[in-house]
């Protein structure tokens, strides 16, 4: 099975899991992305909510586990097909709450292309943007190296 | 006694199917989700090719949204609830001109 792992600076990381566990705390019975679509009846948009909650809550769940016990011993991640739709899909929702919750006055082009510049962002934006951009970097990773294996699976969606 | 099935023949539900106007799947821009990811979704659920997942991930970020699929609303919900499943922002709306 082809496999990924990645070596992190427990030193760098750490700080940033708990802004990370804070997000995924927030949206535990919430979805990082409203569901606002008229045109659902009142009991579908319930039964939508309600489901797509639960697949954010078990993706972001899936990602938690990676930074286990072990993790704080070997400082490395391994993504593999078992985990890698799980853990882009959860990134996804995470970033999209850390977003809207701190960075949404950053210039939406600036974002887009990387070229926000560290020293603008107020202290309360700072450890968000960088849990974003930890985020965005795995993401990034499992995409680069599994992004066949996504493809092809089965597709747990 | 004159009694009402409330089933229709299957032939008539197909018909009516077959009527119904169309809708949209529609996918918006947002300033969180990477083009790799993107591309990467739209070819998942949709099994497009890279090159025509890559020509609608343009559309959005230029013009703020595409229309990824037409056809029947049954099967146009399933598309939008897989793609809010990946966290893409995408929406149903009727297709008024009855096509793509």
């Amino acid at each position: 099975m082809k496999r990924v792992e990645v070596k992190l600076d427990l030193t760098n990381v750490a700080p940033l899991l708990d802004v990370i566990k804070g997000a995924s705390d927030a949206l535990r019975g919430r979805l990082a992305l409203p569901l606002q679509l008229p045109v659902l009846d009142p009991e579908s948009t319930e039964q939508w909510q309600s489901d797509l909650v639960t697949s954010q809550n078990d993706d972001i769940a899936v990602l938690l586990a990676l930074f286990n016990r072990d993790f704080f011993t070997e400082e490395t991640v391994a993504f593999d097909e078992a985990n890698a739709d799980a853990v882009i899909r959860a990134c996804s929702a995470l970033k999209l709450y850390l977003y809207y919750e701190y960075l949404s006055d950053l210039d939406e082009e600036d974002f887009e292309s990387d070229d926000v510049v560290y020293d603008v962002l107020t202290e309360r934006q700072q450890k968000p943007f960088l849990a974003f951009m930890f985020l965005d970097t795995l993401q990034k990773v499992i995409i680069r190296h599994l992004n066949d294996l996504i493809l092809d699976g089965s597709g747990e969606t | 006694m004159d009694t009402e099935t409330p089933f229709l023949p299957l032939a008539e539900l197909q018909t009516q199917r077959e009527l119904s106007p169309p809708w949209r799947v529609v996918f918006l821009n947002d300033a969180v989700s990477r083009m790799s990811y993107v591309v990467l979704v739209l070819r998942k659920v949709f099994g497009f090719d890279e090159s025509t997942a890559t020509a609608h991930m343009r559309e959005a970020h230029e013009r703020g949204r595409t229309v990824l699929w037409v056809g029947p609303r049954e099967r146009a919900e399933a598309y939008v609830f897989t793609l809010r499943q990946w966290h893409l922002n995408s929406i149903l709306e009727p297709d008024e001109k009855g096509g793509s």
